[in-house]
């Protein structure tokens, strides 16, 4: 058995696969990767089950060692990957000499990079999956983002056969500045003039947006009504909080919540919102 | 779309959003009858569904793409029966939380007062929800009834008890919270990696016993659990 070493943790490292589906019967967050469809994509490219643990990366590379030769793609955010120094493309499967070292910089266009490696995890699973979820403390490391000098294990597969690589989209993904959306339960909740600011004026991710949760900045819009009581909630809608901000529920949110549920943003177009990047002005279209 | 749909006995509203996902609501039937109807629905699996989520006034269904013309039709067709009486728990909690002054300006009582009234009554748990090992349990009397906060606090520690609105809930995790901190368990209700995550299920009572920070901190260290506290394990 390997490992893969954390040489410097880059932003919110983590695992993560298609995380924990049914168990929000539970209250416990589906998790899983942020923008599915890149890490579907990063482990098809190795050969990988599409629902394979891999790494996910936030705004900055993170920097790691493999104690084996691996094999490897990155998928997502352009953050001007390295192997031992040299830079390599994303989208294509890469061969990793035993002891190479991946790194990169600052992510651009896009916020977020899947690292996939042909083989699997050898952490332990919780509910049926690797996927760390600091919001319910599972995963390894408690949930907790990768910290410098931790070693993830890994069992490499470093067959040689030919992989397959069948119904490969590499599509560039949406810039992500018009998001789609639909009514939510709690639509008419809104004021008029609110119901027209939200398809009008631009809006940003605020600073504080993580795995649970992405706040956002832009008009202060207003509810004429209130909820009595918390009611479901999943990832992708869209919570407006009595202040007047807009909250849009990601992969680690809560399961029910006790504010409006205005809009909605389907599950396939939600990889499309979370690579959004921080201080990018966006817009919301209704569906 | 909506509209209504009867289940067993029960007449539920029915709103479905496109193919995404689709709200029951109690129309003439009580709060309490939901909970079981959601477990019938969350344990038979049905193929169409991905994830079902309950609370006092809904059940949240979250479909997959075998949602079609029949899908109503398995909805009506579920049986269930309603869930026998609960476990008594004893939550000893030291009142030692930031949000006294809130609380008491809004409630017009100090804070001695209000904990008199708080820990004079049983509450039951409603539902389950937020994340793993929050409980919803009510209801708290008129009086100390408080709104929740405006925006959510960024980081609420765990092991915090709250109210809001006629709920008393419990934070089994650190994360951020939108509830009124009223004080400290030193005793976790999670029961992670089993199902349910909880050692509470709805219908289970709770009654709160006022606790000294010495006698938290003492409880703290011994690290037991909501059911060896009460002698249920």
């Amino acid at each position: 058995m390997g490992f893969i070493r954390i040489i410097s943790p880059g932003v919110y490292t983590s695992l993560q696969d298609s995380g924990r589906p049914g168990m929000a019967f539970y209250a416990i967050p589906r998790s899983g990767a942020l923008d599915q469809r890149s890490a579907s994509l990063a482990n098809t490219l190795v050969g990988n089950p599409p629902g394979t643990a891999c790494l996910e990366m936030n705004y900055v590379s993170a920097t790691l060692e493999f104690s084996k030769p691996a094999h490897i793609a990155v998928t997502g955010a352009d953050m001007d990957f390295r192997l031992d120094g040299f830079a390599i493309p994303l989208n294509e499967r890469i061969t990793v000499p035993e002891g190479g070292r991946l790194s990169g910089g600052s992510a651009r266009g896009l916020s977020r990079a899947y690292l996939a490696i042909k083989g699997k995890t050898d952490a332990d699973s919780y509910y049926g999956s690797f996927a760390s979820c600091m919001s319910s403390g599972l995963g390894l490391n408690g949930g907790k983002p990768f910290r410098k000098g931790m070693e993830i294990p890994w069992q490499f597969l470093n067959s040689t056969e030919e992989i397959f690589q069948t119904g490969i989209t590499k599509e560039s993904i949406s810039d992500g500045s018009k998001i789609n959306i639909s009514k939510g339960p709690e639509f008419d909740f809104m004021s008029p003039d609110s119901i027209k600011s939200l398809f009008s004026e631009e809006f940003k991710l605020h600073r504080d947006a993580n795995r649970m949760g992405a706040g956002l900045s832009g008009p202060k819009l207003r509810l004429e009504k209130h909820l009595k009581k918390s009611v479901p909630i999943l990832p992708g809608f869209i919570q407006l909080t009595p202040a007047g901000q807009l909250i849009v529920i990601l992969m680690e949110g809560q399961t029910t919540g006790g504010y409006p549920r205005i809009a909605y943003i389907k599950a396939a177009e939600l990889y499309a919102f979370n690579q959004i990047p921080l201080g990018k002005a966006f817009t919301f279209k209704l569906q | 779309m909506s509209g209504f749909i009867r289940i067993a006995d029960l007449s539920l509203r029915i709103e479905v959003f496109e193919k995404d996902f689709l709200i029951l609501k109690a129309n003439d039937a009580k709060a309490e009858e939901l909970y079981p109807l959601a477990k019938q629905i969350h344990d038979s699996r049905l193929p169409f569904v991905e994830e079902v989520i309950h609370t006092e006034t809904e059940i949240l269904i979250k479909l997959n793409h075998l949602f079609n013309y029949q899908s109503m039709y398995q909805l009506s067709q579920l049986k269930f029966k309603g869930e026998g009486t609960g476990n008594q728990y004893l939550w000893p909690v030291c009142f030692d939380g930031p949000d006294w002054d809130r609380l008491s300006a809004l409630s017009g009582l100090d804070k001695q007062e209000y904990i008199d009234r708080l820990i004079s009554k049983e509450y039951q748990v409603s539902m389950r929800g937020f994340l793993p090992g929050f409980v919803y349990a009510r209801s708290l009397d008129q009086s100390l009834q408080v709104p929740r906060k405006d925006g959510p606090s960024q980081r609420v520690s765990a092991g915090s008890v709250a109210v809001a609105e006629d709920y008393l809930g419990v934070y089994s995790l650190t994360s951020p919270g939108g509830w009124n901190i009223i004080g400290h368990m030193p005793c976790s209700i999670l029961n992670i990696p089993n199902l349910p995550p909880v050692w509470l299920n709805p219908g289970d009572k709770i009654r709160l016993e006022s606790i000294s920070g010495e006698r938290y901190l003492n409880l703290l260290e011994k690290k037991l659990t909501i059911a060896e506290y009460n002698g249920l394990h």
